[in-house]
């Protein structure tokens, strides 16, 4: 073989070596693309998966925000028909305070309820000045009708000092130390307590 | 015949080069593609869904005003409905502080 047959063998081999290496890298190089293809297509999904999870639970979450704030516009709106109910009760004792009613049963009756509670023949009665300057006349014969009813000797004692309630009464044993709120002002808010339900009831029900 | 060795030293350096500079070549071409798909993952990283985020967000939003709007209508019904019973309601109320009942 001459120099020159030689030469084109050697860098024949040569080439195809060449050509081996280059295809081998290309070879490789797609695989390194489609691998970072594949990873970036589960990244994408991974991450709208999450963007969906998310957007749904905050959906969940304002939803039920939305909700629980009907509820609060529901229930301000109940409460403040309550609240007018009582006001009209204030409106319609403070008119009761000017009948006869109210002096000749209504405070008659708290008394008598205030006395069974106490368990005393002996009480202190305050009330405001205007039910004060009344009853005070008509004390004795409020104890004697008491006396009378209960079947035992009471004595009333009307406490000359008023007290800032709107109507009512509020007992003391005579020795001050055990009482009973008859008051308009407490029976009101016990009212609001106790007769909440049915109130609810019979406005909405 | 020194001549000739020589000769054959050339040729071999020269398919030595050819294949030096096809491995370089090679490298190159691995690098390039290494470096791509770190672009292609950069990007899937700092791909955002702001359609999904706006088309809930869209969402959210006419749903809470339709809650909202169901509700208010309720608490207005139940208002309108319970005005008319409030003399009722405050006239049980009075029985009851009065103790007549």
């Amino acid at each position: 073989m001459g120099i020159e047959e030689l030469r084109k063998e050697i860098l024949k081999e040569a080439d195809e070596k060449v050509n081996r290496i280059l295809s081998e890298a290309q070879a490789k190089a797609d695989e390194i693309v489609k691998e970072a293809e594949k990873k970036a297509k589960y990244v994408i999904e991974k991450k709208k998966e999450s963007a969906l999870k998310s957007s749904r639970e905050k959906e969940k979450s304002e939803l039920a925000i939305a909700r629980i704030e009907g509820k609060r516009l529901v229930y301000e709106k109940k409460w403040k028909l309550v609240d007018l109910v009582f006001k009209k009760v204030v409106e319609k004792l403070e008119n009761y305070k000017s009948d006869d009613k109210y002096f000749d049963e209504t405070l008659p009756l708290y008394i008598f309820n205030g006395i069974q509670s106490l368990n005393s023949n002996e009480v202190i009665l305050m009330m405001n000045k205007n039910d004060y300057n009344i009853v005070k006349s008509k004390l004795r014969s409020i104890e004697k009708r008491l006396s009378e009813k209960l079947g035992r000797k009471l004595k009333l004692i009307l406490d000359d000092k008023p007290v800032r309630i709107m109507g009512g009464v509020i007992l003391s044993s005579s020795d001050r130390n055990v009482f009973y709120n008859s008051s308009f002002d407490a029976k009101l808010v016990d009212a609001r307590e106790k007769l909440a339900a049915d109130i609810l009831n019979m406005l909405f029900g | 015949m020194s001549l000739e060795i020589n000769k054959l030293l050339e040729i071999e350096r020269e398919a030595e080069e050819r294949i030096k500079k096809a491995r370089e070549e090679a490298d190159k071409i691995v690098e390039e593609a290494k470096k791509k798909a770190e672009g292609i993952l950069d990007a899937a990283e700092k791909t955002e869904f702001s359609e999904i985020e706006k088309e809930y967000g869209d969402k959210i939003d006419e749903g809470r005003a339709k809650i909202i709007d169901e509700y208010r209508k309720m608490a207005d019904d139940l208002y309108s409905k319970g005005l008319k019973k409030i003399e009722a309601a405050a006239d049980y109320i009075i029985k009851k502080i009065l103790e007549v009942e």
